[in-house]
């Protein structure tokens, strides 16, 4: 292959000749040439001159936002374009042995031999692309069948890949798909697309419905699988560090075109695209000091309304005259790199945009300690004052039981199925608490109960001294509708939180009915008007006459996030508010919550899956991280503490799951925990409910459950039996599987 | 971990999950397809699904034959506890409250395959 | 982001605005509403091919209603014209006469706006009292879910066409009102079954929560949150309800249980079929003018619910009505057909 370079000032349209990449590929799977892909008769593009070679056995690590065009480069890749779009260039397939393959010149049949037989793909929506009436095992042989493949040979490769991927092949096999857990569907998907042997398996966002420790171990898995069958992955996500740990190479895509491509170092660690950078720096990660994480102003265009020249121009800080008119080459930033990007000004790029990890960085041990170690939280300080709680929760036990309803215990949250179990806590003024645990851990159930929308079955929740449930009942002190006005909710899906059949100025007028039900049409108008500015939605008025569906991701948590402050609440529950936000986005909603927070002097609970958004919110905010794992809270403290110097085998394992940023501790390595799935939280295990999974269990955490105490020479309290240096915990045997020191299991 | 599960059994029109000696009563094979609503129930695929390759549709449709999946279909054993728990006698709008159950159940493990958009 | 509010005062935070911008007169409201509720609707309508279809035909009909209630055609009466004369001959009787030499034209005309009185009643009795019921018992759940239940387990399990059958002789209605009214006495039983199931998944979106948690009213959740996302099923259904009044109501006259004092469409229909329209060829458009005055107006419900959806979603209202519709962003997993990744 020929590697002229391309000298032109301007990027290669689809009209003109076909333009060899700059990169040194030596022995390229696939090759993408000036790949477009179109809709509206050409008017519209969704991927545009996309160049480039992917090399045998790596991993190709591709982040871009949502709308970014990243899902059409996996289509493309198979050249399954969702109608009326139309894919234009060239993709090439070079087998191991035989001739290359021109993919779009395929005929239907070939197409679909070619598909999962060289190049599988696992996406998003393969969740829900079984055949329920049919069981795993059957997906494995129709899919052998219709592929003409030998199926005892194939059910004994399928089996191995089951065992690699740590499930047991003969359940898994006999199980309907809806039988199995999120985790356990995606690994038969992974075990599915491979069982033709694929040498390209393309990943688009295959774990983005996962919890961050299942896609962290799914990810430890796939690398195991690339090296046991000389896989080609593509791994395309929104989330730069998840892919980090995995990728060799990684490529940033922005607006429907490349922004950079690389070697994961130099990309991670000596990016050249102002974009690249600017995501890199706006990634809540533990390593980056919490000063330095910013946002990203903006949204990523429309493929509507693309900018002229560099499309990133409009979300610059560099740009320039030029960049607002020529649109910059993808080329190699030298000669010999294989490191290319499209940017006029990479070099100044590289100087005015420093990163806020790593290297360049300061010293992030330096930049945290200012904080008072202890003493810091706003419980500290409430306690200190003897303030009375805001909302006081005593040994609250929520079981679901007969009455309810079996379609609502299947529907979606599987929180449902989930009791929470003698839980202690209190919220005090102008608090902010955070419930980080893997779904199914019951945390939404907790945060529902915590502001009154799910009646306990055991224990007492107080408003200010008031119980919330006797004032529903109407046999407390104060009216039940303060109660309600006091307690909001922001839901974790922007698509449902607000009615898609009322425009905006509606859905913003109910609070105001409750809160202020006498004011006029004028007034109530300004206030939605003024409040909307506040959030970041301007031109307001523009937006109260819109739809819901007119409004992107986050501009609908925006509204949400408005609808709930217009009660004039003491407190919010943010139910994984941020997870459905683009990554650019969520540290600049999250910094809106935190401001808003003082403004309103509200507190709030915070609902997260991820150590990393929860440690932003709660350093921020002054305030606890409360880990919870089936039904209980396992240790509670400070985001500094838990980080720094966690109690609890559990509160290790999140953290280990939590992508960093930074180089040298990024390879994915086995998760510190015995057994990747949850227990089924119906019949949780007996004595420390973690014991199964629990890298240093012993035999005493099988009968006793530990309770929750106050650590040792730290904030906070922690479920552990490793908390006291007496317990018999020391003397009993430890379990199968398990180590004496949580760091020995990595190297096990 | 061997895993029961209760197998459908048909007995003069009326519907039992069977596990073992165990035989829970379900209803009338006609008052399940009434419940669910239709004789078939169709599941769209968008167009990234459809290329599965153990989907072999028309158009992305799966048309699954509610009778036929009922009467295949096998459930695990808390399933079928969650089912007792409701009576046989009739309740809800002249179906028996298990019937009706036992189709929401049906009906639930069905629409959670295919694509998002219809619903 | 700039923090540009002044110390907050006790009452949450002054969001002060150009009030004055913000105003609209009375005038411009009333414009909003008319656009919204009146303009918009009507665009859509419309547009979709079956519902001008179909509207064209309710307004063939509404005409002849018209005609009637201003008496601008002749009424019907025996020995008006000669008999058995066929349609389309004679254009002072369009559609041909009687044995007794009536007026077919005028038959028909004659009882329009009864018919569609007592169609508008059936549909609109059935859909409203299916759409109380569904809703409430479908949102309430628990025991006022099982107290709706069994009262409408109760008229489900009683035979309908026998209960109107016994409910016509005993009160004879001729206001076509109250027959609308018995004719689906038992319509909205079956309805409120399938809204309330359809309810019960809306009442778990997150927006009803929302609206729970700022503690709206029931009441203002039914209307405001879960009867839009009805509304299209409840139209197609007051249109399904509408056609079931207008057959019961033929069937009934036709095996003579109603009562009558003058001719409508079914006793038309029988009086045709007693005299032979089935058999001879003479009296065959006796027969037939009836029967599609019957189906025309059925087709031409059916035809307008079909694009009732339309006017109810509000992306087609959006995209009709010429507003700038910004494609969303969040959702990567589908592709529509606008071109978003």
């Amino acid at each position: 292959m020929s590697t002229d370079t391309n000298t032109d000032s301007t990027r290669p349209t689809a009209t003109d000749e076909t333009t060899e990449p700059d990169t040194v590929v030596d022995d390229p799977v696939l090759e993408i040439r000036d790949a477009n892909v179109t809709y509206s008769d050409g008017d519209t593009y969704v991927l545009e001159d996309v160049t480039v070679d992917i090399d045998r056995h790596e991993v190709l690590g591709i982040v871009g936002e949502s709308g970014s065009g990243k899902s059409m480069f996996a289509s493309a890749l198979m050249d399954a374009v969702p109608d009326p779009g139309l894919l234009t260039g060239g993709i090439r397939y070079h087998p191991p042995d035989g001739e290359t393959v021109d993919v779009l010149e395929l005929s239907d049949e070939e197409l679909r031999k070619f598909r999962w037989e060289q190049i599988s793909m696992v996406f998003q929506g393969a969740m829900s692309s079984f055949n329920p009436t049919m069981e795993i095992g059957t997906h494995f042989t129709e899919t052998l069948k219709s592929h003409d493949k030998h199926v005892s040979e194939g059910m004994e490769f399928a089996r191995e890949l089951l065992e690699n991927l740590y499930l047991e092949p003969e359940r898994v096999l006999n199980s309907y798909p809806h039988e199995l857990s999120g985790g356990m569907q995606q690994r038969a998907l992974i075990a599915l697309s491979m069982v033709l042997d694929p040498e390209v398996l393309v990943m688009d966002e295959p774990t983005a419905a996962l919890d961050l420790l299942m896609q962290r171990s799914i990810l430890g898995l796939l690398e195991e699988l690339r090296d046991e069958y000389d896989l080609t992955i593509i791994f395309i996500t929104h989330d730069l560090p998840l892919v980090a740990s995995l990728a060799d190479r990684m490529a940033i895509i922005y607006a429907f075109q490349f922004a950079e491509i690389g070697e994961r170092d130099a990309i991670i660690g000596d990016s050249a695209h102002p974009y690249t950078r600017a995501l890199l720096n706006a990634t809540p990660n533990l390593d980056a000091p919490l000063e330095e994480m910013q946002p990203i102003e903006g949204e990523g265009p429309a493929p509507v309304n693309v900018p002229s020249g560099c499309r990133y121009h409009p979300r610059c800080p560099l740009a320039t005259e030029e960049c607002r008119t020529v649109d910059p080459p993808f080329a190699p930033i030298d000669e010999a790199s294989d490191h290319r990007t499209a940017c006029h000004h990479w070099e100044e790029a590289r100087e005015e945009i420093p990163l806020n990890f790593g290297e360049d960085a300061p010293d992030a041990a330096s930049v945290d300690s200012p904080r008072p170690a202890a003493g810091s939280t706003v419980e500290d300080r409430a306690v200190a004052a003897g303030d009375q709680a805001l909302l006081s929760l005593d040994d609250i036990e929520v079981h679901f039981e007969e009455q309810q309803g079996l379609l609502d215990r299947f529907r979606g949250d599987p929180d449902v199925v989930q009791a929470v179990d003698g839980i202690d806590l209190d919220i005090h003024e102008q608090d902010l608490v955070c419930l980080l645990g893997e779904s199914g851990c019951g945390k939404t159930t907790l945060g529902k109960t915590m502001i009154g929308l799910q009646r306990p079955t055991g224990g007492t929740i107080e408003y200010r001294g008031h119980d919330i449930w006797e004032a529903k009942d109407g046999n407390a002190d104060i009216p039940y509708d303060e109660v309600r006005q006091a307690l909001q909710i922001i839901h974790q899906d922007p698509g449902s939180s607000l009615n898609p059949n009322r425009r905006i100025v509606d859905i913003l007028s109910e609070p105001l009915h409750h809160t202020h039900p006498n004011i006029g049409r004028a007034e109530r108008r300004s206030r939605m008007h003024s409040l909307l500015e506040r959030v970041g939605m301007t031109p307001a008025g523009d937006f109260l006459d819109r739809y819901p569906h007119q409004l992107s991701g986050g501009e609908k948590q925006r509204v949400a996030l408005a609808r709930a402050l217009l009660m004039n609440p003491d407190a919010i529950l943010a139910d994984e508010a941020i997870s459905a936000v683009d990554v650019s986005l969520r540290i600049e909603i999250m910094d809106l919550m935190l401001e808003l927070q003082s403004e309103f002097h509200t507190s709030f609970l915070f609902i997260s899956h991820d150590l990393s958004n929860a440690r932003y919110f709660a350093e921020h905010g002054d305030g606890r991280i409360a880990v919870m794992y089936l039904g209980e809270i396992v240790e509670i403290g400070s985001a500094e503490r838990l980080i720094h110097d966690p109690r609890h085998p559990y509160t290790e394992v999140l953290r280990w799951a939590t992508p960093n940023l930074d180089l040298d501790a990024m390879e994915a390595d086995d998760p510190p925990i015995r057994d990747i799935d949850v227990p089924d939280p119906v019949d949780p295990p007996s004595g420390c409910r973690f014991h199964t999974r629990c890298p240093v269990a012993r035999e005493a955490c099988t009968r006793d459950d530990p309770e929750l105490l106050d650590v040792d020479g730290g904030d906070g309290k922690a479920a552990c039996f490793r908390e006291d240096p007496d317990h018999e915990y020391w003397e009993s045997e430890p379990l199968e599987g398990a180590v004496e020191h949580p760091e020995e299991f990595a190297e096990r | 971990m061997t895993r029961t599960r209760y197998e459908p059994e048909c007995d003069d029109g009326t519907l039992f999950l069977v596990a073992g000696d165990d035989r829970v009563e379900i209803g009338a094979v006609d008052d399940v397809v009434d419940a669910v609503g239709n004789e078939t129930f169709s599941i769209e695929y968008d167009e990234k699904q459809r290329t599965q390759p153990w989907l072999e549709t028309d158009e992305g449709v799966l048309d699954v034959d509610v009778r036929e999946t009922v009467t295949t279909l096998a459930h695990t054993p808390e399933t079928v506890a969650d089912l007792r728990e409701y009576g046989m006698e009739t309740d809800a709008y002249g179906l028996p409250t298990r019937t009706v159950e036992f189709a929401n159940v049906v009906v639930d493990i069905l629409s959670r395959q295919g694509s998002e958009s219809e619903q | 982001m700039a923090t540009e509010t002044d110390s907050s005062s006790e009452e949450g935070v002054d969001w002060r605005s150009d009030a004055s911008a913000e105003e609209m007169t009375r005038r411009e409201r009333y414009g909003e509403f008319y656009r919204r509720m009146v303009r918009e609707p009507a665009i859509i309508a419309w547009s979709d091919l079956r519902t001008r279809v179909g509207i064209i035909i309710l307004s063939v009909y509404l005409l002849m209603a018209a005609l009637d209630v201003f008496g601008l055609w002749r009424n019907p009466s025996p020995n008006q014209a000669p008999r058995l004369l066929p349609p389309f001959q004679n254009w002072a009787f369009p559609l041909g006469t009687t044995q007794s030499g009536v007026d077919l034209f005028a038959l028909i005309v004659d009882s329009t706006p009864f018919i569609l009185l007592m169609v508008l009643a059936g549909g609109v009795w059935a859909t409203t009292l299916a759409v109380m019921v569904g809703t409430v018992s479908g949102y309430k759940g628990g025991s006022v879910d099982t107290a709706i239940t069994s009262v409408s387990d109760f008229f489900m399990a009683i035979p309908g066409l026998p209960l109107v059958i016994v409910l016509a002789i005993t009160f004879s209605p001729e206001n076509p009102i109250l027959l609308g009214v018995i004719l689906t006495i038992n319509y909205w039983a079956g309805l409120g079954r399938s809204i309330r199931s359809q309810v019960l998944s809306i009442r778990e979106e997150s927006y009803v929560e929302a609206s729970r948690t700022m503690g709206s009213s029931t009441f203002r959740i039914i209307v405001k949150d879960v009867l839009p996302n009805i509304m299209p099923y409840v139209m197609v259904n007051f249109v399904f309800a509408a056609r079931y009044t207008i057959f019961a109501s033929v069937g009934l006259y036709f095996i003579g249980v109603l009562p009558y004092t003058g001719q409508n469409w079914g006793v038309t229909l029988n009086n045709a079929y007693n005299q032979g329209g089935l058999f001879t060829m003479q009296a065959l458009h006796w027969l037939l003018v009836p029967i599609v005055a019957i189906v025309g107006l059925a087709l031409g419900l059916i035809l307008v619910s079909q694009g009732m959806d339309r006017i109810f979603n509000p992306r087609v209202r959006t995209r009709l009505s010429g507003e700038s519709e910004s494609i969303e962003g969040e959702d990567d997993t589908t592709a529509p057909p606008g071109g978003m990744v």
